[in-house]
């Protein structure tokens, strides 16, 4: 058991590891390109998202944990759009 | 320090510590109202000169602040801390320390936002919704402003610990039988407070950080055309709008305790309230705050969206109006004193709702906004349906608090003086709707002189009102006859006759109670070196002391803290776990579950934070490319570090879960190293960036030196907590601490480790790769 959780620890930490490296790489590929930012911040959402399910353990917690980190995720986006669509005429 | 002096000073018990709100509420309650006596004196008649504009402006803005959330605020909390634990059975609250904690950091910032009125340039003069740019250190220059926010601050951390704590009490602590259904009406209130209070208060954070920020360091977040107003509005109306519920609805929790004992009817439609302040309520009032700012010009669609979510907000308050109504039709009423309060918090929160609805309306508001009307709107909510709330509440639980009881005839004249002095001076402004309110004299313009004239002596007969109140508690500690248990026949839970208040003379204190030993000075000596620091923040711009100030404050803090973990490790305090009911937290531990609570509301200061930053740059006409400026093979290697200790730090877990000590202390040396070379690698970086490579990108250069030391700084910051963390982990593992079966301190460490790792990998991308 203690071999398989290590393996996982490892497998996800790898796995973040080398999202980071591709970032890097998309970004010398392209700098600046909106396409390349997308796919990077896309990249880093899912990193962000496996830390939190795998290595912090969200998977394991009661479904009421689950769902009360989803609050302030959503009250930040909800944030976010409403400041950015505030004044489109700006951008 | 004499036994009684230390006794208060160093408890941590819940009933001390709520009837120490009581008190601190109540003091900062009377300078917020002696500041509205002297604003009303000065617009007592056209052309008054009583005060300078300055002091105008001065008082003004302490009134609000003050009033809000020293007064407002925390009276809900003195009612919370005292009587949720008594009703739900809990011994006290889930972490007593970290109650007491709350408790100091807010006396400690209520005083530094007071004692800016002593520093040159006097205190903030920007009204309670600190707008910028008047808030900003180009407007509002000197030491005083920076202090006052410093407090709010201190406010808003104490207010987001005790949401955690209140909320994880509830959650986690209520005795065997109290289920979710028999949770009586004040806790679910005081519960639904704080979870808007949960995030609500962080967005207040991130905006005060900014806004010291750039008052302090000199960064652009709201000096700038690409940040600036609208940033500030968005940020503070998020936290703004949500706070008024935060203030009214302990209020309704408590109408929802009085008025069926007084009308000899069980509460009609309980679930129903439940049901529209829960579900309604809470989340909605995260989706209205935008109404503010009808008028500073934000998109027709926006404009459509926030009117329609405001007038949705009513319909849940209507619900909960019609079912307190119907609790009083064909009742047998009893008319005391908490039921004439309770009667006129109804009538009071009926009227301003209406105004409210007014104000719902984009078109009205442009009118309205920035006139009397919406000043006499808030204060029939905020102040009206909010204070006689919580009064009746006060009357009613006085019986418990003192064991004595109180004069009835007086409580009935303070209510009959009140409500009349109320209705005298916030009535006449709702025909102020053509004085713009933020002005600290004015022309003679027909009936404005009159209304204003009749507000001020209003005024003064609701101030008169309040000595009555005053004269009663007093009168009722000292010389007040003995109250029998339960003097008004209440079923609660709280009333119980074996459950005894903090000071009745016929009982010692705490006697029984398994946690009586519990007190500790930390809390208080905590909340006071981040005071003198804070002063010196305030200082350093100005006198070469505020350094000195500062560098005080830091070594303090060491030193608490390094005491504090001393009492953990020897378990000072502890409160021991018994059976109680959990659901639907059956399978996590209490401090974990407040971990995680802890972090979401960290969720939210960081998202808050890089919204700010998304916005600015998306607002921005050009943007500098980071490979012009940063290290980014030194922030790559930085970065896999970091990420990497965030596997070592979930190894040490792994190892000590099963039960292999030796290797614990192993990967929390690595994660501890792996920290140290991250936070080592920004250091160098830094340095070679303001020194060698780019003196011109620091900052206060720009909006994208500012948004990248701010962000990057609070994050290092976060790391360096961690590692701090670390060291008391391993202190407590070289005394022996932490087993197979006795790792909750590391697990919640790796949570708040992982957290910051999971918050750079945002950070990265954001600021290097783009």
């Amino acid at each position: 058991v203690m071999i398989m959780k290590t393996t996982s620890i490892v497998g996800v930490w790898l796995l973040i590891v080398v999202g980071v490296l591709v970032e890097t790489f998309f970004f010398y590929q392209d700098p600046g390109g909106y396409g390349t930012e997308s796919v990077i911040g896309l990249i880093a959402a899912l990193a962000a998202v496996m830390t939190m399910v795998f290595s912090m353990g969200l998977k394991d917690e009661d479904r009421a944990v689950r769902y009360m980190l989803l609050i302030p995720v959503a009250l930040v986006a909800v944030l976010t759009v409403t400041m950015l669509f505030a004044y489109p005429v700006s951008f | 320090l004499s036994g009684w002096l230390r006794g208060w000073l160093t408890t941590t018990n819940h009933k001390d510590i709520g009837v120490l709100y009581f008190v601190g509420s109540l003091f900062f309650g009377l300078i917020g109202a002696i500041l509205a006596i002297f604003m009303r004196v000065q617009l007592f008649s056209p052309n008054n000169y009583f005060l300078s504009g300055a002091a105008y402006d001065q008082a003004m803005t302490l009134h609000g602040l003050l009033m809000i959330l020293w007064f407002l605020s925390p009276l809900g909390l003195a009612f919370a801390n005292y009587f949720v634990p008594l009703q739900i059975g809990a011994k006290d609250m889930a972490l007593p320390r970290l109650n007491a904690l709350s408790y100091w950091m807010y006396v400690v910032g209520g005083f530094l936002a007071i004692f800016g009125f002593f520093l040159p340039g006097g205190d903030a003069a920007t009204g309670w919704t600190m707008y910028v740019p008047v808030s900003g250190a180009t407007y509002s220059p000197g030491p005083g402003p920076t202090l006052a926010f410093a407090g709010l601050i201190m406010l808003g951390v104490s207010i987001t610990i005790s949401s955690i704590n209140i909320l994880l009490t509830i959650a986690y602590t209520r005795a065997p039988g109290i289920t979710w259904r028999r949770v009586p009406m004040l806790t679910w209130f005081i519960a639904f407070m704080l979870l808007q209070a949960l995030f609500a208060f962080p967005s207040l954070l991130a905006a005060l950080l900014l806004l010291e920020s750039d008052r302090v360091l000199g960064t652009l977040f709201f000096a700038s055309s690409s940040g600036g107003y609208v940033l500030w509005d968005d940020l503070f109306w998020f936290f703004g709008h949500p706070e008024v519920y935060v203030v009214l609805l302990p209020a309704f929790g408590m109408l929802g305790e009085i008025l069926p004992v007084f009308s000899g009817r069980p509460l009609a439609e309980r679930n129903l309230i439940l049901v529209a302040t829960g579900a309604v309520v809470v989340p909605l009032s995260y989706l209205v705050w935008e109404h503010h700012m009808f008028i500073t010009g934000i998109s027709l669609s926006e404009d459509e969206a926030f009117s329609i979510s405001t007038l949705l907000i009513s319909l849940p308050f209507d619900i909960i109006i019609l079912s307190f109504l119907k609790t009083l039709t064909r009742a047998s009423i009893r008319l005391t004193a908490p039921m004439l309060f309770a009667i006129g918090s109804i009538v009071l929160f009926i009227i301003g709702g209406i105004a409210g609805v007014f104000l719902s309306s984009f078109v009205l508001d442009v009118v309205f906004r920035g006139t009397y009307f919406v000043v006499a709107h808030f204060h029939y909510v905020m102040v009206g349906a909010a204070i006689f709330g919580l009064f009746a509440g006060l009357y009613y639980y006085l019986p418990k608090l003192t064991g004595r009881m109180y004069n009835e005839g007086l409580a009935k004249i303070h209510f009959v003086v009140s409500f009349v002095g109320f209705n005298i001076l916030y009535f006449p402004m709702f025909f102020l709707y053509e004085m713009p309110r933020r002005i600290y004299t004015y022309q003679a313009y027909p009936d404005w002189g009159l209304l204003n004239s009749i507000a001020t002596v209003g005024a003064f007969i609701f101030a008169l009102a309040q000595i009555l109140l005053i004269l009663n508690l007093v009168n009722t500690i000292w010389r007040g006859r003995i109250s029998v248990p339960n003097p008004w026949g209440a079923t609660g839970l709280e009333w119980t006759p074996s459950i005894m208040g903090a000071s009745q003379s016929y009982e010692p204190r705490h006697l029984g109670e398994s946690h009586a030993e519990n007190q500790s000075s930390r809390p208080l000596e905590l909340s006071a070196a981040v005071g003198v620091a804070f002063l010196g923040v305030a200082l350093l711009s100005y006198y070469v002391w505020g350094w000195i100030l500062l560098g005080l404050g830091f070594v303090l803090l060491v030193y608490v803290g390094v005491g504090w973990a001393v009492d953990n490790a020897r378990g000072r305090i502890s409160i021991p776990d018994e059976p109680t009911e959990k659901w639907p937290f059956e399978h996590i531990t209490k401090v974990r579950l407040g971990m995680w609570i802890f972090i979401a509301t960290e969720v939210f200061i960081f998202g808050a934070i890089l919204s700010t930053d998304i916005y600015i740059r998306l607002n921005s006409a050009s943007w500098p490319l980071s490979l012009g400026i940063h290290d980014i093979p030194l922030a790559l290697w930085s970065s896999i570090a970091l990420v990497t200790s965030g596997m070592t730090a979930v190894l040490a877990l792994e190892s000590i879960k099963s039960g292999d000590r030796k290797w614990l202390v192993r990967w929390l040396v690595a994660t501890f190293a792996l920290g140290g070379a991250f936070v080592a690698a920004h250091a160098y970086e830094w340095y070679t960036l303001l020194l060698v490579r780019v003196p011109s990108f620091s900052w206060s250069s720009g909006l994208p030196g500012g948004t990248y030391f701010f962000t990057v700084g609070l994050h290092s910051g976060h790391v360096l907590a961690g590692m701090t963390l670390i060291c008391y982990l391993l202190y407590r593992v070289k005394k022996g601490g932490y087993s197979k079966d006795d790792y909750s301190g590391i697990q919640n460490f790796v949570l708040f480790w992982l957290f910051v790792d999971l918050v750079w990998l945002f950070i990265f991308p954001m600021f290097y790769l783009s």
